[in-house]
Formats: C-alpha cells, sequence, structure tokens
C-alpha cells in the first residue's frame, strides 16, 4: 500500500493544516509588524529594568510595565485584526479605507498606551475612537447609521469627562505628568476619571451602544470589544492613585449592575455577536468593579486576557457551527445545593474583617463560578475539578504575577462600610443570577417571562434610543431601508 | 374570550393557504441546499412569477427593459422568434411597481423607524423561539407560537419606548386563535376583500428569512404527511403587530396614507421587455455553448482508448466538469460519468455522538437531528450512523472546561484566568471545529434488495448497465473551509448540502457487496467479479482527489489507483491554473484559502453555472466547458419510453434548476434575494445568518460568494437544458413529469434537443424549432 494516501487521511490532514500568509502584503502590514516589534522591544526593556519607569524629556512618554504591555497588546491585536481584514476584504473597493483607519486606531492607542501626561493619553483615546468611528458605517444602512450615532455620542460624553478630569487635575496639581502627581487621590479630578472610565467602557447606562457595535464588520467589531473599550480600564489603572473613595464607589456600583445586567443578557440573547457583545459588557462591568475595591493589577490581568480572549472570539465567529452548542447545567438539588453552600462561603468571607471586600468578593465570585460545575457525580466530576482546579491555579498565578509586573504602585484597596456592603450586595445578586438557569424550566411562569422578555428587548432601551438617534439624524441620511 | 365573540370577519381559509404557499423554504445554514426563490409562484410563467414576488419583497430579479430595446432590429427579431413572440412585435416596459402592500412600510414614509422597530419586535422574538441552542433558555417552549407570542408581548415595552403609546393596551386585546387573529387585523386595518392575497403574501415578504424558516419546516412536515402551522402563527403575529400600530395615537398621519394606498394599489405587471433583456444575454451565452460542442474535440479525447480501464462516477456538479475534463486529458484510459452525487442513496446519517452533554434548554434539541445526506426533495430511507468514538478522560476534561468557559459567573474568571492562552490561537489564526470525516459512515441495516434496487435506478439513469471497468470509481466532492457558516453552499447540494463522503463510500460498499452484486444481477445489471468499486472525495477548493475507505489490495488495481492518483494531480494542477486567476490569486495559493479564517471566498462554488446537458460522455470529452455545465450521462438509446429521461428531469434537473434559480435571483438583487455581506453576519440561534444586528435573516447567497468587489462570478442566466434525444423523446418525458413540463412551458429554463439522428433544435412554446448553426 506504499505510496498511496492513507484511507480517509488526506482530506482530515488538509482541514488540519496551518493557514499559510496570503500575498496581502501592504504597507499597512509592514508598518504593523513595525509596531509589533517595537512593542516587544519596549517590553524586553521594561524587563530588564524590572519595571522601573523609564521617563522621557517633556513627559510625553512613560515606559513602565503597564503602558509595554497595553502597547504590546495594541500592536499583537492590531497586526493579527489587519491580516484578518486585508484577506477578508479581498477584492472591495474599500479595503485601503479600512486598512488605513484602523492603522490610525492603532497608532492612537499606541499613544494612549506609551502616554507620559495625561493630555498625551487623552489625545490618543480621543483619536483612536474617532479613527474607527466611520468604520462603523461600513453597511451603509440606517441600522449602521444609527450604531454609528449611538456610538458618537456615548464616545463624545467620555471625551467631554475626561477633558474636564484634565482641565481640574492641571488647575489642582499645575502638571499632567503620571510621573509628577500627588499619591494622595483628588476627589473631584477622581470622580470625572472615573465616569469617563465608566462611559468609555460601556457601563450602564453607556452599555446600550455596544450591542449595535455588530453592524460593523467582524474586524472591526473584534477592534472595537478588544481595543477601543478598554480605554476606560487602561486610564482608570493608569490614574488610580487619583481615584478617591467616592469614585471608587461610582466605579463598584456602576460596574456591578453592569456586570449582572451583561452576564443575564447573554443568557437570554440567540444571535451569536450580540451574545459576544454583552459578554464584553459583562466583562468590561467586571474589570471595572475589579478597579472599584481597588484590585488594579487584577483589573490589568482581566483587561489583557480578556482583549485576546475577545479578539478570538469575535475573528472566529463563523465557526459557531462546528462549536459545542450552549450547555444547560444539571438541574435540580444538587445545583441548589451547591450555589448555597459557595453562597455561603462568599459572605462568610466578604463578614470577615481580616478580608479586604475586593478580595472576598473576587473569591467568591470564584467560589460562586466554579463549585456549581462541581456539583456532578463519577468521570465528568472528576474532570470538572480537575478543570476548575488547572482554572484556579491559572488564576492565581496570573494573578501574583500582575501583582509583582506593577510592583506596588497601587493604593491599597478601601475596606470601608460602602464597599464592604457593595460587596456583599454583589456577592448575593450574583448568586442569585447563578441560580436563574435554574428557572429554565419554569419560563411560562408570569415572572420569569416578564424579566426574559423585558431582558431580551433590553427594556425598551433600544427602542428609546433608536428613536433619539432617528430625530438626530437628517432624513436624507436615513433614506435606506430601516 | 371576549375578543372572540364578536363576530367574525371572514377570511378564505384558501387566501392564507395561498399566502403560505408563496414562502420559498429556507433551510438551516447547517443543511443549507439551494432553493428557488420563486418556489411558491411556479404555477405562473416565469416573468409573471417576478412580478408576483416584487409584490411580496420588492426584489427585481429581471435586467432593464431598454437593454433590449437598444439592441438593432433584426437581432432583436431573431430573439423574440425564438421566444415565441412573432418578430416585429414591440415588447412595452412593465410600468413601475405599487407601492409596499403593508402598514409597517407605509407608516415607515412619515414614521422612520418603523419598519425597524417591527423587525426588532418579530425577528427579535422570532430569533430566540427557534433558537436551537445559542442562548441558555427563551421563551417557553410547548405553546404554538403566536400562544407564546402572545402571552410575551405584554412584557415588551418597545414599540412604547418608540412612541407608539397605547400599543400595548391594543396587543392585549388579541384573540387566542391566530385565524381569529388575522381575520381582526384585516378588518382593523379596513383591508378590502379583494387585496387579502397580495397583503398577506406581502406581510410574510417583509419576515424574509424568518417566513421561509417557517415555510421549510412547513416543507418538511409535508415530507411526512404531517402538517404545520408556523407559517399561518407568522402571519398572524405580523398582521397583528400592523393593526396594533394602526391604532396608537401616533399613527395617525399614517392611516390617512394607508386609505390610499390600499385604493390605488395594483399588482405588479410581468415585465416583457425585461425578460427579452435577459433572453438576449441567454442566447448569447447559449450560442456560445452549441458552438463550443460542435468545434472538434480535443486531440487527447480523439486518442481516448475505446476501452475503459477505468470508470469514475462524479457528481453533476459544474466543478466536476472542469476536474474531469482535466482528469480525463491526464488518463485517457479513465471515462468518467456524470450523475446526482448522492449515488441513488437517500441516506439520513446520524453522528452518534456518544453520551452528549445533558442539556434541554427551551429552543435546544435534546439531538442532533440526523443529516438528511440526499437532494432535498426526498425524504431519506436509508438511516446510517457514524461509529462512535470512545470518549476519553481528555473529552470530559474539554467539556468541564467548556463549561466553565460559558458558565454565567465562570466566564468572568475564565476569562481573566485563561485568556492570555487565545494568544496562540490569534497569531496562528485558528478559528477551531473540524469536521469529522465522514466517509466511516454504516448503514442501520439495509436488505441487500433494497439496495441494490436504488444502485439499479441509479446506473440505469447513467446509462451504465455494462462493459464494467476492472475499477469504478465513485467520486463525491466537499469543499475544506474554516470558520464559514455559509458553508454548506460550498458543499455538495445533491447530498443536503453536505460533503459527499459517506454517500460515496457507502455506495462503493454496497457494490462490492456480494449480496447486493447478486441481486443487481438478478435485475439484469451484472458486474463482473474483477470489478471493484472505490469511493473517493474531490475536495472542491484545492482540487485533488481522496481515497475513501479500505483500498483493494489486488496489484493490478492498486497500480491502476495509482494511476489515476498521478492523474488527479496533473488534473488539479490544470484546474488550479485555471481557477486561480478567477479569484484574483495564484495556484499556488489556492488550497490554502481553504485553511484561512479569514478567508470569504475559499472557492466560487456553482457561480458560473448556466447549462444543464443530458447525454452521454462522448458528446462532452474532450471540450472545456470551463466549469459552467451540470453534466449528467443519460443514454437515449436504453430509453425508448423516456422513462429514464422522466427520472432524470424530476431529480437531477429540478435540482440542478433550483440551484440555478437560487444564484440567478442572488445575483440580480443581492439585497433583498442574498443573505448580505458576510463580515457582516451574525448567526442566530446556530440557525441562520443576519445582517449585523436586525433579527430578520436574508435568504440566499451572501455578497461575496457572487462578487469580487464590483466583479460579478456569475452571469444570471436561466438554466439551459440540453438534452441529447429526439424532441419527441423528451416531449413523451416532459408529459411524464407535469411540474417541468410547466416550468418548460412557462420560460423557467430553456430546452434543446440534442438529437443524436437529426439537427439541434430548441423547444419554443410546445413545438421545436431548428436552432441555426
Amino acid at each position: 500500500m506504499t505510496g498511496f494516501s492513507p484511507p480517509h487521511g488526506s482530506f482530515a490532514a488538509l482541514l488540519a493544516g496551518e493557514p499559510q500568509a496570503r500575498a496581502s502584503r501592504t504597507p499597512v502590514l509592514a508598518l504593523a509588524d513595525l509596531a509589533l516589534l517595537a512593542s516587544a522591544g519596549a517590553c524586553l526593556a521594561t524587563l530588564l529594568r524590572h519595571g522601573q519607569p523609564l521617563l522621557f524629556p517633556g513627559g510625553l512618554v512613560q515606559l513602565d510595565a503597564l503602558s509595554a504591555s497595553m502597547a504590546l497588546l495594541v500592536s499583537f491585536l492590531s497586526r493579527v485584526i489587519l491580516r484578518f481584514s486585508a484577506t477578508a476584504l479581498d477584492g472591495d473597493a474599500r479595503r485601503g479605507w479600512v486598512l488605513r483607519r484602523l492603522a490610525a486606531a492603532t497608532a492612537c492607542g499606541l499613544v494612549m498606551a506609551l502616554a507620559g501626561r495625561l493630555s498625551v493619553l487623552a489625545a490618543g483615546w480621543i483619536g483612536m475612537s474617532l479613527a474607527v468611528q466611520p468604520l462603523m458605517d461600513y453597511a451603509g444602512t440606517a441600522a449602521a447609521r444609527l450604531a454609528a450615532v449611538k456610538k458618537f455620542a456615548f464616545a463624545r460624553l467620555a471625551d467631554l469627562c475626561l477633558l474636564a478630569a484634565l482641565a481640574s487635575l492641571l488647575a489642582q496639581c499645575g502638571t499632567d505628568e503620571f510621573a509628577a502627581l500627588p499619591a494622595s487621590p483628588l476627589p473631584l479630578t477622581g470622580l470625572l476619571l472615573a465616569g469617563a472610565a465608566l462611559l468609555k467602557s460601556a457601563q450602564f447606562p453607556a452599555h446600550l451602544w455596544l450591542p449595535d457595535s455588530v453592524e460593523a464588520p467582524t474586524p472591526v467589531s473584534a477592534f472595537l470589544h478588544a481595543g477601543v473599550v478598554n480605554g476606560g480600564g487602561f486610564l482608570a489603572i493608569r490614574c488610580a492613585a487619583l481615584l478617591g473613595p467616592g469614585a471608587l464607589h461610582l466605579m463598584q456600583v456602576i460596574g456591578g449592575i453592569t456586570v449582572l445586567l451583561g452576564a443575564a443578557s447573554v443568557l437570554v440573547e440567540p444571535r451569536l455577536k450580540t451574545q459576544l457583545a454583552w459578554s464584553t459588557v459583562a466583562q468590561m462591568g467586571f474589570m471595572m468593579v475589579e478597579c472599584g475595591f481597588g484590585l488594579f493589577a487584577a483589573a490589568w490581568l482581566h483587561l489583557l486576557a480578556h482583549a485576546l480572549y475577545k479578539a478570538h472570539a469575535f475573528l472566529a465567529a463563523g465557526s459557531v457551527l462546528r462549536s459545542p452548542p450552549a450547555a444547560v447545567p444539571a438541574r435540580g438539588w444538587p445545583r441548589v445545593l451547591a450555589v448555597a453552600v459557595a453562597g455561603g462561603f462568599a459572605l462568610v468571607l466578604s463578614h470577615s474583617a481580616r478580608l479586604a471586600p475586593g478580595l472576598a468578593l473576587s473569591w467568591g465570585l470564584l467560589a460562586l463560578g466554579l463549585v456549581p460545575l462541581l456539583a456532578v457525580r463519577g468521570a465528568a466530576g472528576v474532570a470538572a475539578g480537575i478543570a476548575a482546579a488547572c482554572l484556579a491555579a491559572g488564576l492565581f498565578a496570573g494573578l501574583h504575577a500582575s501583582a509583582v509586573a506593577l510592583g506596588g504602585a497601587f493604593p491599597a484597596p478601601p475596606a470601608d462600610a460602602f464597599s464592604r456592603g457593595s460587596a456583599m450586595a454583589l456577592l448575593a445578586a450574583a448568586a442569585a443570577l447563578s441560580l436563574w438557569p435554574l428557572a429554565a424550566a419554569h419560563a411560562a411562569h408570569p415572572a420569569v417571562l416578564a424579566l426574559t422578555t423585558r431582558l431580551r428587548t433590553g427594556f425598551g432601551l433600544p427602542a428609546f434610543t433608536d428613536r433619539l438617534a432617528i430625530a438626530l439624524l437628517p432624513p436624507a441620511r436615513l433614506a435606506e431601508r430601516l | 374570550m371576549l375578543q372572540d365573540v364578536h363576530p367574525r370577519p371572514i377570511v378564505a381559509q384558501g387566501a392564507i393557504e395561498a399566502a403560505c404557499g408563496s414562502v420559498a423554504p429556507l433551510f438551516p445554514l447547517r443543511g443549507f441546499v439551494a432553493v428557488n426563490p420563486l418556489q411558491g409562484f411556479t404555477g405562473l410563467p416565469f416573468a409573471a412569477a417576478c412580478a408576483a414576488l416584487q409584490d411580496c419583497t420588492g426584489a427585481r430579479l429581471l435586467p432593464d427593459g431598454a437593454e433590449f430595446q437598444r439592441l438593432p432590429a433584426a437581432l432583436r427579431d431573431d430573439a423574440l422568434l425564438r421566444l415565441g413572440v412573432p418578430p416585429g412585435t414591440s415588447v412595452p416596459p412593465a410600468p413601475p411597481a405599487a407601492a409596499a402592500l403593508s402598514f409597517a412600510a407605509t407608516a415607515e414614509s412619515c414614521l422612520p423607524g418603523t419598519l425597524r422597530l417591527m423587525r426588532a419586535m418579530l425577528g427579535g422574538f422570532l430569533a430566540s423561539w427557534f433558537d436551537a441552542g445559542q442562548a441558555a433558555f427563551g421563551p417557553p417552549s410547548g405553546a404554538r407560537l403566536y400562544t407564546a407570542w402572545r402571552a410575551a408581548l405584554p412584557h415588551d415595552v418597545s414599540a412604547e419606548a418608540a412612541g407608539f403609546s397605547g400599543f400595548r393596551r391594543h396587543a392585549a386585546a388579541l384573540p387566542s386563535r391566530p385565524e381569529t387573529a388575522i381575520a381582526q387585523a384585516l378588518a382593523a386595518l379596513e383591508v378590502p376583500a379583494a387585496l387579502h392575497d397580495a397583503l398577506m403574501r406581502r406581510a410574510l415578504g417583509e419576515l424574509g428569512g424568518w417566513a421561509g424558516f417557517a415555510a421549510a419546516r412547513r416543507w418538511r412536515a409535508a415530507q411526512r404527511d404531517a402538517s404545520d402551522d408556523t407559517l399561518l402563527d407568522l402571519l398572524a403575529m405580523r398582521l397583528s403587530w400592523d393593526a396594533a400600530l394602526f391604532a396608537t395615537a401616533r399613527a395617525a398621519p399614517a392611516r390617512g396614507l394607508w386609505r390610499q394606498r390600499l385604493a390605488a394599489w395594483r399588482p405588479a405587471l410581468p415585465d416583457g421587455a425585461g425578460e427579452a433583456a435577459l433572453f438576449w444575454r441567454e442566447f448569447e451565452a447559449q450560442r456560445a455553448l452549441l458552438a463550443a460542442l460542435a468545434a472538434p474535440a480535443e486531440a487527447a479525447a480523439r486518442r481516448a482508448a475505446p476501452e475503459a480501464r477505468v470508470q469514475a462516477i462524479f457528481c453533476m456538479d459544474v466543478r466536476s466538469e472542469r476536474f474531469r475534463h482535466a482528469l480525463e486529458h491526464a488518463m485517457p484510459a479513465l471515462h468518467s460519468f456524470g450523475a446526482a452525487g448522492f449515488f441513488g442513496l437517500p441516506v439520513a446519517l446520524t453522528a452518534k455522538a456518544p453520551e452528549a452533554p445533558p442539556r434541554g434548554g427551551a429552543g435546544a434539541p435534546d439531538d442532533t437531528p440526523p443529516e438528511h445526506r440526499c437532494p432535498v426533495l426526498l425524504a431519506p430511507s436509508l438511516p446510517a450512523h457514524l461509529p462512535a468514538r470512545p470518549r476519553g478522560f481528555a473529552a470530559r476534561c474539554a467539556e468541564a472546561w467548556t463549561r466553565i468557559r460559558t458558565g454565567t459567573l465562570s466566564a468572568l474568571v475564565f476569562v481573566e484566568a485563561a485568556g492570555l492562552i487565545y494568544t496562540g490561537r490569534l497569531a496562528r489564526g485558528r478559528a477551531g471545529g473540524r469536521p469529522a470525516p465522514a466517509d466511516t459512515a454504516c448503514l442501520d441495516g439495509v436488505a441487500a434488495d433494497e439496495a441494490a434496487a436504488l444502485l439499479e435506478a441509479f446506473l440505469r439513469a447513467i446509462g451504465l448497465t455494462r462493459d464494467f471497468a476492472p475499477l469504478l470509481l465513485l467520486v463525491g466532492h466537499g469543499s475544506a473551509t474554516v470558520n464559514n457558516p455559509e458553508e454548506a453552499g460550498l458543499q455538495c447540494g445533491a447530498c443536503g448540502g453536505h460533503a459527499g463522503d459517506a454517500n460515496a463510500a457507502l455506495a462503493a460498499h454496497l457494490l462490492n457487496d456480494p449480496a447486493v452484486r447478486a441481486a443487481l444481477a438478478r435485475r439484469g445489471i451484472e458486474i463482473p467479479g474483477a470489478t471493484k468499486a472505490v469511493a473517493a472525495l474531490h475536495d472542491t477548493g484545492a482540487d485533488t482527489l481522496h481515497w475513501l475507505g479500505a483500498l483493494p489490495e489486488d496489484a493490478t488495481l492498486l497500480q491502476l489507483l495509482r494511476d489515476v492518483e498521478a492523474a488527479a494531480g496533473l488534473a488539479g494542477k490544470a484546474v488550479r491554473a485555471a481557477r486561480a486567476p478567477l479569484l484574483g490569486t495564484t495556484p499556488a495559493r489556492l488550497p490554502a484559502r481553504g485553511v484561512d479564517w479569514a478567508e470569504t471566498r475559499p472557492e466560487w462554488g456553482l457561480a458560473g453555472n448556466a447549462a444543464l446537458i443530458i447525454g452521454p460522455r462522448a458528446l462532452t470529452r474532450g471540450r472545456d466547458l470551463a466549469g459552467r455545465c451540470f453534466l449528467h450521462d443519460y443514454d437515449a438509446a436504453a430509453d425508448p419510453d423516456g422513462a429514464l429521461l422522466a427520472g432524470i428531469f424530476a431529480g437531477p434537473a429540478t435540482v440542478a434548476l433550483s440551484i440555478n434559480l437560487q444564484y440567478f435571483a442572488s445575483a440580480m438583487d443581492p439585497a433583498r434575494c442574498g443573505s448580505g455581506d458576510k463580515l457582516l453576519h451574525n448567526v442566530t440561534g446556530r440557525l441562520l445568518a443576519l445582517q449585523g444586528n436586525d433579527p430578520v435573516p436574508g435568504s440566499g447567497l451572501a455578497r461575496q460568494s457572487l462578487f469580487r468587489g464590483h466583479d460579478a462570478a456569475h452571469a444570471a442566466l436561466r438554466l439551459s437544458l440540453l438534452v441529447a434525444a429526439s424532441p419527441a423523446q423528451i416531449d413523451a418525458a416532459l408529459a411524464r413529469v407535469p411540474e417541468m413540463a410547466r416550468l418548460v412551458r412557462g420560460r423557467w429554463c430553456h430546452v434543446f434537443a440534442l438529437d443524436p439522428a437529426g439537427p439541434v433544435s430548441r423547444r419554443v412554446c410546445e413545438t421545436w424549432l431548428q436552432e441555426l448553426p
């Protein structure tokens, strides 16, 4: 039988093969390669300096673990997304336009990441948003235009908030250089910074534009969800020292509402990309909650990891039919029991005065998330245990590494009564949410039906914002079929 | 209920049935097969059907008639003659169609956003209702669609949020029966009885892919002799929504417009000039094709060995034509045949995923339904399964990992802990998920005689009943593609939108089975003992050939297989060289497209299809037909009464016609008869592709499947059926298949007789017109 391909081997082998680089060489891709190399170099330099910040004259650029890793993330994602777009838009007259816009947004993202001053950061942050803005209208449909209007409105609100924060900072300190900022919080500036971060990261009610962002082409969605929305988290981490208790409490509450809203909406959303958008809402909310509880190193890890995860999820959205369908967890008492145990454990932890409320919340969420999945018997239970153990180990390793890398640059996590109360409230709500799938058996119950219908229809808010956006748009731009 | 006590307005049940029957089915992505978008109007002549569809969806399927008017008079007369119209007749362009007969569309003109609201409210509910495993849970299952929608409606505040206060109050008074709801809504909208039919068709037309999806359920139910009321419920939902909107205060200005529109509305008229312009394009292509067939064959074909050492049965697919041409060129001792690529076996293939994870969401079915590996016209009758693979501990761990990734709260932790892993996948461009090859399928018990009956019909249809070569190849086809929800459109249409691997392997297995051979011999088809059947798969993306299943151990046969392999290598090279420029790439890069996750166009699929040639291979061998022809073998001498030809008309020709019209409509009006831009595709419920967030799916092919930028890869032409038989034989066969006869009479396709003993003639209005060379 020599000389033959093995029976039913070759076809499968071909499918398993690696995608080969295609000849979609453009100057933009070469630039992206350069940016990636430079960012990798910056990361290496930071490593060699053991994370000691490197300041450039005038404070335009500040190179430290946070900025170097953010720059590496931006340039890596941009490289992947640009290559994807170059192939996917093959033959399309708008290919060059899309690539140039994405490249410009990347450049602004790099400016934002490497900025040594808040004004430079603001320039990059506003520029990135403006560079991507026209891409929202790629489809040219009225639906895309409405989505673009919503994004524009919320992005400009965030910009205004950031510029106000900048003005307040300059008024109080006379400088906006990060290296020269006071180590103590500035209440008003902090509140404005938190507001800008929340608006940018699609936190309630600024989440309203995000589900509509899937009106943009796949690679642009990937860029928005992995890049642009992270601006808020990055700002909060960069300016952590300026955030006073008021700002942190705001982030706890708004972030908490957003997590719950996003996670509950994922459960009822049947459209894949829209579901991914709701998942971004939840993940961004979680990142803000982490910031609000002073867990900035964890938020940083979350930002990097989520960007990579979500970029992949969007770009691979076409594979949905080959992935397993949604698994509904095992019903019945084991699950209720597991949630009760985990919830009780979490509440006890959050009561314990020895633990910061933020840590209690993270451990509680970890328990609430993983323990119900362990409530299966036999080999499946062992497998679940191993998977959960691997995950927990990965989490602790990641958190430790990020804390070491970022050093002790952050203020101590808040441990006041408000934070303790919001951590408890959030844990209780999370426990209720994890029981939520049990309601699937009672979908016809009026209360369940009312809640699921309202979640699915966004409590009427999408229709309301549509109406506002239509009023804003000149009728000629809506002429196409809606 | 109070509202049910009111005197019931009369709506003819027939009108509802007619409206439901006007919707062309739309099959889910996983088993997407081509459907004639004019399926509901096949009783009408082609141009009238186009006009009827225009009233339903606004689609324009005919070219601009001015194109024809610009031709010189002599050429116009030449074309008219073949259309069966006396030369010199003027064909007037159709007057512009009336405005859409729907209240929501009328309201849109003074209240922008109304249609979007309708699509969001109805489409959003339907996406959740039909969901097959994307959301964790949706509306309660158990009740019928209309009832569930009626129960959920009071909780949807979207209409009020958009300014239509009072909407829910009107919606709360909906009757419990959908038929009553339809009648009430028609009365509330003040629709005169004469317009009921047109209004209901438009109402369903504006629900796009969901109406098609419900029609597909109806189709499947009818195949099982059951009934399915989903489409009726959809109609009731849509009309009730319009009626509730009509009653709101904000819609007051639209009510006046609506009354004017009702009074002025007239159905669209068939566009004679448009059809003539289309015909002129077709006429030019037909002349080129007939000239290519009349030209002497290439030298290699003339040298072809009279005695075949290998007989290879390919799918009739247009992509096989290119490969067969090149393969025969490289191996003169190989004789190829064209047939429906399911090899006569209507297989229902169950992927025995052992111990599927426990599920049971509202919309999610508990088991993956079997794949119908046969044309959509047939109900599968041969159950088969893939052997269960033992599920190891690693698989359980992977499952647990997935559950953590998708869990409500665990997802938050998962991303933080494991998100960095995705760096590697992003760098490699790995989308994940590969289909398992299905060539190891086993039949769940089939009697030798039953199998022999199926294979006999198959072999007789292509005229392969004697003179068997030592090697009989059964070549299915499939396309390697990743990250492509519309991949079924690139697979084998005869295998229900799946690769042909399972059918080819099963057919080869059966043909090698001594019991089946004995039964075949009793039926008059004697396959020599030395002949062995071997299955193969033609990868249409890379143009490579892969063996399926176990290979024979005989040294002579192995040598033959090796020869075929070498020839396939040469053929692949030649075909890739021809295909690459069409895709704007180089031959060497062609195979990599199938594994590139960013690729929206791994191959052109069946784009370019223009003709179906029913006749012996001798007619086409050695002629390059550029991958634009379906080829089905047929031996007129063995079919005196036209029964075999009638079978080809009823099966393969009907499928080819559906494919042709699907490409036709998607190319003519990509916005209304296509599924849109692949970069905006948002798969809903693991079923259908939406554009962006709009919850009403389109139907048909994506823009990228037909166009590269502004360059069209498919010339929209109706199918030309070229039959190698006498006109009398063709007439006899058409008389046996009334549906096809009606389509031919209505000019849905063109029929030519390539009479072996006479001139080429064209069928025009029940008679035959000799085609001048």
